[in-house]
């Protein structure tokens, strides 16, 4: 039963770019992670993303929030195209997380992250801006209307992994995620024999508990 | 032997089911995934290496630990897939899958004495001088192979701690059935699996000899005769207990009560107290030297600047009776879901029936137990229950000092939030939990082996929920 809620039930997440800044062709690195200014006054913010995968549908976005902040979050497909709009109250020390119905076909789609803040807010929130290399190409953030060449929001984007075979693929590779060799080895047998020995053990068990003689 | 293992062949296969479950455990559990298994494997590889018990030097957080650069690459290598504070998603893509280099670097394994900062440093040792058998078994291999080989060990007190909880089920009801269920139901607890015997940590060991003590002391209650072996044997098991984590303390004032009950009751006083007081000198032989240090630390509140360092200023509170009190009843529900629900968090919805099905179950045990006090009024069955009970107050009275002494004093709220804490005496609330079900549903005509086998089903979900939804974590 678990492992039925788990295929088709249970959303189940993959980060498509943490510890990245994607925007149109691909991966760019930060070029060093600790060299961000922190700024505040921005009233209205658009980044350039790049979904990976299909159904994106976390955001999460890096900014210190100093005093309860309204914000609306918009997303634009190409071309200005709104597909998905929220409005926010953040509270101090908050994360800006934004969880949305999936976009079912976001693999490899280029998206704009609009962030509108209103005026008399716009103080209390802290964007760290992360220095970038090739912003230059892509127009990658704006902010207040202009285009900044060397600078980038911290975004992260993850997606919802719909199709069953998938998620067992990334359910497999996940588990096998930092295991030593022999870990890797055993680990899928063992599980073999759990599963063996798990049924053999409930049948036992339950006809030890059914049975008015209890001697199996 | 044939025939014993015929006889035998349901507990050997549960207990074979047990070991393997716990292999899995082990096994999906990814290396210093939990915060705890650092700091403990830490303190088990100052005593190999450096020959000496971990002292620590100034302020504490969990947060900073003295690590040997073979620690401190090995985090460093996983850091950057899953964050080791959190059970957040790890960060990986679709299609990836790193692995640990197969012969990792042997890097130094010395640590700096100096300035030394260890969160499990303030523990008994006796925990981590047993996990450096495998250590040392291990030594000529990597830092995850050796930290694979210390896991399985633990393996032997989750084994102790069936076996036991077992016994003393057995012992109270003279029931198989009922003593199956009671310790199938602890098996499949997820978060005993998971922290207690699935990583390095040593309430693997305060469990495994906890249902021991409690073994002990229950069948000492109505025991006549007192024998000098016997309080021998009592001495060194308390030692034993104490040297395994701080909380062990509340077997001082159990036993001290075992003793003065058994002595009004069946005479001898004198004798009795007597006897304690050299199964005190006992423990305190065998434990002192190392229990001394990490329980006044506990007490004077030295070993509580860990727990501060964690305060988040949100929290804080005005301090007043009514906030005191409310926040003690909140705290004491989130004891509640992390005894039953841990780990089944991504399944929201499932975690919220599991929640409310522990606490519906709960509700129906403890009505269910009212009424079974009142049917065996005066029968042998309701004092083994009425202690059981009973075995719980020490505990619980040293949790609720230690609340009421930090929201008074430090403005500190949130300890111990953990239900885990409680696993120390999980046989006797396993025990009361069973026996109030089935006296309740006995009001419905309901047979007990249905109630047996609806719990086992009911656990064997909990237990299935955890493993698929901590596997790919």
């Amino acid at each position: 039963m678990p492992v039925f809620i788990f295929i088709f039930r249970q959303p189940f997440y993959a980060y498509d770019s943490a510890n990245y800044y994607i925007f149109d062709d691909g991966r760019i690195s930060i070029e060093d992670p600790k060299s961000f200014r922190q700024e505040s006054g921005a009233e209205l913010l658009e980044q350039k993303i790049f979904s990976a995968e299909n159904h994106l549908s976390r955001i999460f976005l890096d900014a210190k929030i100093k005093k309860p902040v309204v914000a609306v979050l918009s997303l634009y497909a190409d071309e200005k195209l709104l597909i998905r709009n929220n409005s926010f109250l953040f509270e101090k020390g908050q994360e800006i997380y934004w969880e949305f119905q999936p976009i079912r076909d976001s693999k490899n789609k280029k998206y704009t992250l609009e962030i509108k803040i209103p005026k008399n807010y716009r103080n209390m929130i802290l964007f760290p801006f992360y220095a970038v290399k090739d912003g230059e190409n892509h127009g990658a953030l704006s902010i207040n209307g202009e285009v900044s060449m060397d600078k980038a929001l911290k975004v992260e984007l993850v997606s919802e992994v719909g199709d069953p075979l998938e998620k067992i693929d990334l359910f497999d590779k996940k588990v096998m995620l930092n295991k030593p060799a022999f870990v890797r080895f055993i680990i899928y047998p063992a599980y073999i024999f759990f599963l063996l020995l798990f049924i053999m053990a409930l049948r036992y068990a339950l006809a030890f508990i059914l049975n008015e003689k209890s001697d199996v | 032997m044939k025939e014993w293992l015929i006889t035998n062949k349901i507990y050997i296969l549960f207990l074979a089911f047990a070991l393997i479950k716990g292999v899995i455990w082990i096994l999906i559990i990814p290396p210093f995934l939990f915060p705890d298994e650092p700091a403990h494997f830490a303190y088990t590889q100052y005593i190999v290496e450096e020959k000496n018990l971990p002292k620590n030097d100034g302020k504490l957080s969990p947060h900073l630990l003295s690590k040997s650069e073979e620690l401190e690459e090995a985090i460093n290598l996983i850091k950057n897939d899953y964050k080791i504070w959190s059970m957040d998603p790890i960060n990986l893509k679709i299609g990836e899958s790193p692995n640990i280099p197969e012969n990792f670097p042997s890097y130094s394994r010395k640590v700096n004495a100096e300035n030394y900062k260890n969160a499990a440093a303030v523990y008994p040792p006796l925990y981590y001088a047993f996990e450096a058998i495998p250590y040392v078994i291990g030594y000529n291999l990597d830092i995850f192979h050796r930290v694979y080989l210390m896991r399985f060990f633990s393996l032997i007190f989750l084994l102790i701690t069936l076996i036991f909880a077992h016994k003393i089920a057995f012992f109270i009801s003279n029931d198989k059935v009922f003593s199956f269920t009671v310790a199938a139901v602890i098996s499949l607890i997820p978060a005993l699996n998971i922290i207690s015997f699935g990583t390095i940590n040593n309430d693997a060991a305060l469990i495994a000899l906890g249902q021991i003590m409690f073994y002990y002391l229950i069948r000492l209650l109505h025991s006549r005769n007192i024998t000098a072996k016997e309080i021998i044997k009592g001495g060194a098991l308390l030692g034993a207990v104490l040297l395994t984590k701080t909380q062990a303390v509340f077997f001082v004032p159990l036993t001290m009560g075992v003793f003065i009950y058994n002595g009004v009751k069946y005479g001898k006083l004198p004798h009795k107290l007597t006897g304690l007081i050299i199964l005190f000198l006992t423990a305190g032989i065998a434990a002192l030297p190392f229990f001394a240090p990490p329980i006044l630390a506990y007490f004077s509140g030295s070993s509580e600047e860990i727990f501060y360092s964690l305060r988040n200023e949100n929290f804080k509170m005005e301090q007043n009776a009514l906030i005191l009190l409310a926040n003690d009843i909140v705290r004491r529900m989130a004891v509640f879901n992390t005894f039953w629900a841990e780990f089944l968090h991504t399944f929201a919805s499932f975690r919220l029936y599991g929640e409310i099905a522990a606490g519906l179950l709960s509700v129906f045990a403890l009505l269910g137990l009212t009424f079974a006090f009142v049917k065996f009024k005066g029968k042998e069955l309701n004092h083994w229950l009425l202690f059981c009970l009973l075995s719980i107050l020490p505990l619980e009275f040293l949790y609720t000092l230690l609340y009421f002494k930090n929201a008074l004093i430090n403005n500190y709220y949130q300890f111990p939030g953990q239900g885990r804490y409680y696993y120390i005496l999980i046989t006797p609330i396993i025990i009361l939990f069973v026996f109030g079900l089935q006296n309740f549903f006995s009001l419905l005509k309901i047979p007990p082996r249905f109630i047996y086998a609806g719990l086992l089903f009911l656990f064997l979900l909990f237990h299935n929920l955890a493993f698929i939804n901590l596997a790919p974590y």
